[in-house]
């Protein structure tokens, strides 16, 4: 059985950047980053969970030294340049033990991967490693709106993006423990809305498997429960 | 996004009461609450008046709606 992720009708409906919000979330984020001073040319930009690479060719348009982690990479559905596209650069790797040098990212994106991870801390703290002092970390995932309330498909993280999804303010704790300070936060739970519709209207109908992302799954009742947030944080300048 | 999901008529041949010509099947963008979607629906070739399957209607145009509009 395949991660919803990799199926066909998954793909139609998101594109090649494999989330809510998809690469205008990224290109709005990267934005904010370029007019804090933070993506200045040859900027060493890393993408934990990098999927199909959208995100990597953004970073290498906008002039950055892009590097991919991902525990897929390699495979055939993951980055595969398009036609005249030059090779992204890939590590198959762990999020929480990569194999970084650290304090030289200026860069670290994490979008909507923390989620499927069992614990997204140490990994959190992984991307804090490897940030130089002043580094920007971009963040993006599921949120559960209502805190307290029985989630329609909440688990154990690590078994489905859905299970592992936690309240803003959770996110935002599990920032600072990992030793990120300035955070900003903005909703973007309306694309997760406009993906669960687009993954109706061009059939999707198989809920993915445990370990796999299912967030296009959404039906009507429980996209109501599940946000999607965007977080910006810095490491601390010495 | 070039593919959609196809619906035809519900059932039996239809032709365009205003033109009285055969609709054919192409593809729509059908646009709702600022997002657009593409699908295959029996568009008369004459006057573009299109014909939104019940079952379509009822199906998935109704689950998008109530999806988008957030209630």
């Amino acid at each position: 059985m395949t991660a919803l992720w990799e199926q066909p009708d998954f793909r139609r409906a998101a594109g090649d950047a494999w989330r809510p919000g998809g690469v205008a979330l990224t290109r709005r984020a990267l934005a904010w980053c370029r007019g804090e001073g933070l993506l200045p040319p040859g900027a060493l930009a890393l993408d934990f969970g990098c999927g199909a690479g959208a995100s990597l060719r953004l970073l290498e348009e906008a002039g950055c030294r892009a590097l991919g982690l991902d525990a897929n990479a390699g495979r055939e559905q993951t980055a595969v340049p398009g036609p005249g596209a030059a090779p992204l650069s890939l590590v198959r790797a762990s999020l929480v033990c990569p194999p970084l040098t650290a304090a030289r990212a200026d860069v670290v994106l994490c979008e909507c991967v923390l989620s499927l991870l069992a614990d997204p801390l140490a990994a959190l703290r992984a991307a804090h490693r490897a940030l130089r002092p002043g580094g920007a970390l971009i963040v993006s995932d599921l949120m559960l709106r209502r805190k307290g309330e029985p989630q329609p498909d909440a688990g154990a993280s690590g078994t489905s993006c859905l299970a592992g999804a936690r309240p803003a303010d959770e996110w935002r704790g599990l920032m600072e423990q990992a030793g990120f300070c300035r955070i900003f936060f903005e909703d973007n739970s309306r694309a997760l809305v406009e993906l669960a519709a687009r993954m109706v209207w061009y059939g999707e109908e198989q809920p993915g498997p445990g370990g796999s992302c299912r967030c296009g799954g959404l039906s009507r009742l429980t996209a109501r429960a599940y946000g999607y947030g965007l977080w910006i944080a810095r490491k601390e300048s010495l | 996004m070039s593919m959609g999901p196809n619906y035809g008529p519900d059932g039996g041949q239809w032709v365009c009461g205003r033109c009285r010509v055969p609709l054919e099947q192409v593809k729509v963008p059908v646009f709702y609450l600022n997002s657009a979607f593409d699908v295959f629906l029996p568009r008369c070739p004459k006057c573009g008046l299109t014909q939104v399957p019940k079952s379509l209607a009822e199906g998935k145009m109704l689950e998008v709606e109530a999806l988008l509009e957030d209630k």
